[in-house]
């Protein structure tokens, strides 16, 4: 009895159930209308991941590497029957080349990294050292900020481990009221390996008077080699109510990377700052990332960073004042870098 | 905000059942709340060359003014879904993506003739966009695009007995055809220094998006209405890399009738 209905009811709407069938077939065609996903093949993920570096790393240049030949040389070696370790190492190897600590294959084994930038050079840092002989249990943690007098209460110490911990305004604003009767201050950034750019904005402000055009910046905007944005300066504006205008000292070692760099590039341009230790170890690109058609992430820098007068720091920034730890100084318990900015500042 | 919304849907489910005003069914306003699940599938090639895709939930709140002459729609939606990618599952491959839509639809019925249907036909101006965090990236998170501007709308719908019962068949569809539109730059990032400069006028070439809505109404003796509607949405963004996003959502709607004030003109 139903059916019957059900039938005449269908009859009866022919041109609407026609049109119903019609649409909701269009409607459900959304896998055709989405364009299919690459292959994920080890020869398809590895010249993907060829592509996209070729396509969007800013660097080739610069650092005088040839990627087409690293292409020829590794594509043709990836074979199908290829299980994950193998194309994770070709990758890894492929990136290599790029000696770039923002240039890393992430996979749900292991990540790629290449770590020269500081790996052959002295490490030049020191914390147990650095607690036992100079800090002792006379400091304070102002936030992300260690702090405390050195030298007879003339110099303060300000000891800054990462630019992924967040400053706050009232951390620095105190940290910087602290110090106004000493005759200058070291900031000690040594193995800070970066993080947030607004960090460094947070830090400069309180050392400037004046607006600060502290480095400059191009991103890739196109696929060509040479497709690049036009430089853009990056401006940092003075904050809060003390600044801090006397002699600072900047220590440095190589485990200085991306935004440690950055922040030692904008301070250099100030004609009160000197930097004591080692080269910073670069990484002036912004890193960026996207997916292997496999889902492994790939990351990698993505814009060129130079300073005012045009000095790239992908490679690092250098110190005014070249100073090593020795092994003879370190065993003596003594921080060769932090002693010659105390003297820098007598 | 899940209780809220939970709460406010069956306050006014519970109101559409239970009210009491009968008023004649082509001349009719109502304001409508709806719920339900979404199926994403998303696309962003500046992100990631993989789809993702997963479930959701959708919600939605508006008005619905519907007379012999013209049928005129205000709605404000938002969805929410957790998409995954089809490789690789359980590794970096989650992500979330997050849609929401205002829209003000007139359109003037057509054709007044034709007894079998009555057909409306307009147009609608609209903000909407489609977001998605891609949380395995590093700095280039968010991807997203900003759609503002005007669409063709048509609104089809034909009254039916159907098991002893009166239904209303209709289908809606929109398409826009002028629009401003941003999205990240080719790197993936927004325009920190000047975000407007990212955006651009443009039209079907470099924007296709389909809304299209299939729904079919239960009018209730009290003069309010249940509403099942299938939506399927599919967007092509080309303005930078290319972001496509297909959504099909199963939905409930509940009409919630407004006193209507009668116009001299309304027939």
């Amino acid at each position: 009895m139903i059916n019957n209905h059900l039938m005449k009811c269908l009859l009866k709407f022919t041109p609407v159930v026609v049109f119903c069938v019609f649409s909701l077939s269009v409607l459900s065609c959304e896998k055709a209308l989405v364009t299919a996903d690459p292959k994920n093949t080890p020869t398809e993920n590895v010249k993907f991941f060829w592509k996209t570096m070729n396509e969007k790393y800013p660097f080739f240049e610069f650092k005088k590497i040839n990627w087409d030949s690293v292409g020829n040389v590794w594509i043709p070696r990836v074979r199908d029957t290829m299980n994950d370790a193998v194309v994770f190492r070709i990758i890894d190897s492929m990136l290599y080349t790029l000696r770039d600590g923002h240039s890393n294959l992430y996979g749900a084994f292991n990540f790629s990294r290449n770590w020269e930038w500081y790996l052959n050079y002295p490490d030049n840092f020191n914390s147990y050292l650095l607690e036992r002989n100079y800090l002792k249990n006379d400091y304070r943690f102002t936030g992300a900020l260690t702090n405390r007098f050195l030298d007879s209460n003339r110099v303060g110490y300000i000891r800054y481990s990462s630019f992924s911990s967040n400053i706050s305004d009232y951390a620095i604003d105190v940290v910087v009221s602290r110090f106004q009767t000493t005759k200058g201050i070291i900031i000690d950034v040594r193995s800070n390996g970066g993080g947030s750019i607004a960090n460094i904005d947070k830090l400069v402000s309180r050392f400037i008077d004046k607006k600060l055009v502290a480095w400059k910046e191009a991103e890739k905007n196109g696929s060509g080699k040479n497709d690049f944005s036009t430089f853009k300066e990056y401006v940092i504006e003075p904050k809060g109510d003390k600044k801090y205008l006397k002699p600072i000292i900047i220590l440095t070692n190589r485990r200085c990377y991306s935004a440690t760099s950055l922040f030692v590039a904008a301070m250099l341009n100030l004609p009160n700052v000197k930097v004591v230790g080692d080269w910073t170890g670069g990484g002036g690109g912004v890193p960026a990332s996207t997916q292997l058609p496999n889902g492994w992430t790939v990351r990698y820098s993505s814009s060129i960073t130079l300073t005012p007068n045009g000095f790239n720091i992908e490679h690092g920034t250098p110190p005014t004042i070249k100073q090593d730890i020795s092994k003879s100084d370190e065993a003596a318990g003594i921080d060769s870098i932090l002693e010659r900015a105390l003297s820098e500042l007598k | 905000m899940k209780p809220f919304c939970t709460f406010v849907f069956l306050i006014c489910f519970l109101a559409t059942l239970s009210a009491q005003n009968v008023a004649e069914f082509a001349r009719q306003k109502f304001f409508t709340t709806t719920i339900g699940l979404t199926w994403q599938t998303r696309k962003d090639n500046l992100f990631s060359p993989l789809t993702f895709s997963g479930y959701g939930a959708e919600l939605h709140l508006g008005s619905e003014r519907i007379s012999e002459k013209w049928f005129k729609q205000f709605d404000f939606w938002g969805s929410i879904n957790e998409i995954q990618s089809r490789v690789n599952k359980g590794y970096n491959s989650v992500a979330y993506a997050f849609r929401y839509g205002i829209a003000q639809t007139w359109a003037k019925r057509i054709l007044p003739e034709n007894a079998h249907f009555r057909w409306y036909v307009g147009g609608s101006v609209f903000h909407t966009s489609s977001m998605g965090y891609y949380q395995n990236n590093v700095n280039n998170l968010f991807s997203y695009n900003v759609p503002t501007g005007i669409a063709a709308s048509t609104f089809l719908t034909r009254d039916m007995r159907f098991f002893k019962r009166n239904w209303q068949l209709s289908t809606q569809l929109s398409i826009p055809v002028l629009v401003y539109n941003a999205r990240p730059n080719y790197l993936g990032f927004v325009n920190e220094n000047n975000f407007t400069k990212d955006f651009g006028i443009v039209t079907i070439n470099k924007l296709l998006h389909i809304d299209w809505r299939w729904q079919i109404d239960l009018p209730l003796s009290n003069g309010n209405r249940l509403r099942a509607i299938y939506r399927w949405d599919y967007m092509d963004d080309k303005l930078s890399g290319r972001l496509q996003v297909g959504t099909q959502s199963l939905l409930i709607q509940s009409l919630f009738q407004i006193p209507y004030k009668k116009k001299k003109n309304d027939q």
